[in-house]
């Protein structure tokens, strides 16, 4: 069962889409699998302290992108095969991505200082390379 | 379904007439939970209290297109910030009340309610504190059976619990057909809680929107009420620059 | 003893309203005997001539009838009677104290278990209360039988 633990609601956006986001990268990470099974609409509403309409709308939305599908009575399982999680993984570092670089024009920062930027901050954190 | 339709409330106070309610057209449906925001005065409790028949009004209010008489008000609850229960009481005697008098009584999830909120079966109400009270009146509302659920800010007064735990549990224990109309202050409170929202402002009613409308439109609920009644966001820097002179 | 809660609203300490009836319903029954005894005394007396000394029943004489001696018997249970309609309206209000519970009242599926709660207790009282105060009439009357001679009882009472 997809684990909500770790989700924290923010403030920025709608809920559905943070779900729905919260899932993906679950999918991309590795952390979510494939045929795992999704919390009940009603168990997620509680869990969060979130209307089951806007549970219903993420799950829908999933639904149409054919990430989950709906089996025997209300149960609901991710369907990813490795294409569909390359497909997810590259949506979500393109999106990611793209924030990144609009903000980096917004404050008037050109492509090469960009990149020597991301080299410092990777370096620094735990994990860096050279 | 209940249908309000053309509802008008009139009443006498000392400056005359007041019209309370102006033409207010509403349809809720099952299982939604609906938030009702206003000013004091807006007519937040006269709208309550005329789908409960508990005054005369003008226009229609149909449940499941029937006139709410006897026969079918056991399908409305009501908890209040007035408080209904009977402050003589214990619980398990209000439980003994209501099992007598509403066939729908759900015994499992008043146990489980007043186990969750560690309130005490046996003392009479009128011993317990305003929170402790707050809470089982809201436990009532939610047990008798109905299928419409209406609350009249039943969080008010000097009330300490964790709301948060509530309304998460709430969600948890609804059931598909299960109706809420809640009437509250609580705006930020309730945004995530509720799935639609009803303003009214002195006695009309201004809107009526879904909160998926809302988050699609990038707005939160709470600034969505501010527009609605214009709320001058500089209110507060205007008067204090006023007040710099004397200061 | 039969359980009365369910004659009285939900709740209520209807002990201290037996307490308050009953002590209503003594005080007029003691007014009531008071003025009984002292017309049964005078009515007694009247039967009654000093003959050298001695006390004698007078010639032909015919003791008062019984109902002369307990007019208007009924009149003392009168406060009782209006405290009891008070206490119905009292009923009523009760449902206004402390919290609204007449909110809950108004959304019963039977109308009468509210007029019900106001209503039924002070009846039963009333009617309790009417039976006593029969039984009480009826003990006076025992009571003149007893005291009045036999001789002077008047043809019809």
């Amino acid at each position: 069962m997809i684990s909500f633990e770790e989700f924290v609601l923010e403030d920025d956006g709608p809920i559905y889409l943070q779900i729905i986001k919260y899932i993906k990268q679950g999918i991309a990470a590795g952390t979510i699998g494939n045929q795992e099974e999704v919390p009940s609409r009603r168990a997620l509403s509680a869990l969060l302290g979130v209307n089951p309409n806007t549970i219903q709308k993420a799950y829908h939305m999933l639904e149409e992108e054919g990430i989950i599908v709906s089996r025997s009575g209300a149960k609901s399982f991710t369907s990813v095969d490795d294409d569909a999680i390359a497909r997810i993984r590259r949506e979500l570092l393109v999106s990611d991505t793209t924030v990144w670089v609009k903000s980096m024009k917004l404050l008037g920062v050109n492509r090469d200082d960009a990149f020597e930027l991301v080299r410092q901050i990777w370096n620094d954190m735990a994990g860096g390379e050279e | 379904m209940l249908e309000i339709r053309s509802l008008n409330k009139y009443y006498n106070s000392e400056k005359g007439k007041v019209h309370a309610l102006k033409d207010i057209n509403l349809t809720i449906g099952h299982g939604e939970i609906i938030g009702l925001f206003g000013e004091n005065g807006a007519g937040k409790t006269s709208l309550l209290k005329s789908i409960l028949g508990f005054h005369s009004y003008k226009g229609e209010i149909l449940l499941d297109g029937k006139i709410i008489d006897r026969s079918n008000i056991g399908k409305l609850s009501f908890a209040t910030c007035e408080h209904s229960f009977f402050p003589n009481l214990s619980p398990k005697e209000h439980k003994e009340f209501y099992q007598m008098h509403f066939g729908t009584f759900r015994l499992k999830r008043f146990e489980a309610l007043m186990n969750f909120f560690e309130l005490p079966m046996n003392k009479p109400l009128k011993a317990y504190s305003t929170g402790q009270k707050n809470q089982f009146e809201v436990i009532m509302a939610l047990c008798q059976g109905a299928e419409y659920i209406l609350m009249d800010e039943p969080f008010a007064g000097n009330d300490v619990f964790n709301r948060e735990d509530f309304y998460k549990v709430l969600l948890g224990i609804l059931e598909p057909e299960e109706t809420i109309f809640l009437s509250t202050h609580l705006i930020e409170e309730v945004e995530h809680f509720i799935s639609r929202a009803v303003l009214l402002k002195r006695g009309q009613l201004r809107s009526d929107v879904t909160t998926l409308e809302l988050e699609d439109e990038g707005k939160s609920l709470m600034d969505y009420v501010k527009e609605m009644y214009h709320y001058r966001a500089d209110r507060v820097s205007k008067a204090l620059k006023e007040m710099g002179g004397e200061l | 003893m039969m359980d009365m809660k369910k004659f009285y609203p939900p709740g209520y300490e209807y002990k201290k309203e037996w307490s308050a009836v009953g002590t209503i319903f003594a005080l007029g029954e003691m007014l009531a005997f008071w003025l009984f005894a002292e017309n049964l005394h005078s009515a007694r007396e009247a039967l009654f001539t000093w003959v050298v000394g001695k006390k004698e029943i007078m010639e032909g004489a015919v003791a008062e009838p019984f109902i002369t001696l307990v007019p208007g018997y009924m009149m003392f249970f009168i406060p009782v009677a209006i405290f009891l309609i008070v206490m119905v309206v009292y009923h009523y209000f009760y449902y206004y104290q402390y919290t609204k519970s007449i909110y809950v009242m108004r959304r019963l599926s039977t109308h009468s278990v509210m007029i019900k709660s106001c209503v039924a207790g002070p009846v039963i009282c009333m009617i309790v209360g009417l039976i006593a105060a029969v039984s009480i009439y009826f003990l006076y009357f025992g009571l003149y039988m007893l005291i009045m001679p036999n001789e002077c009882m008047p043809r019809f009472m």
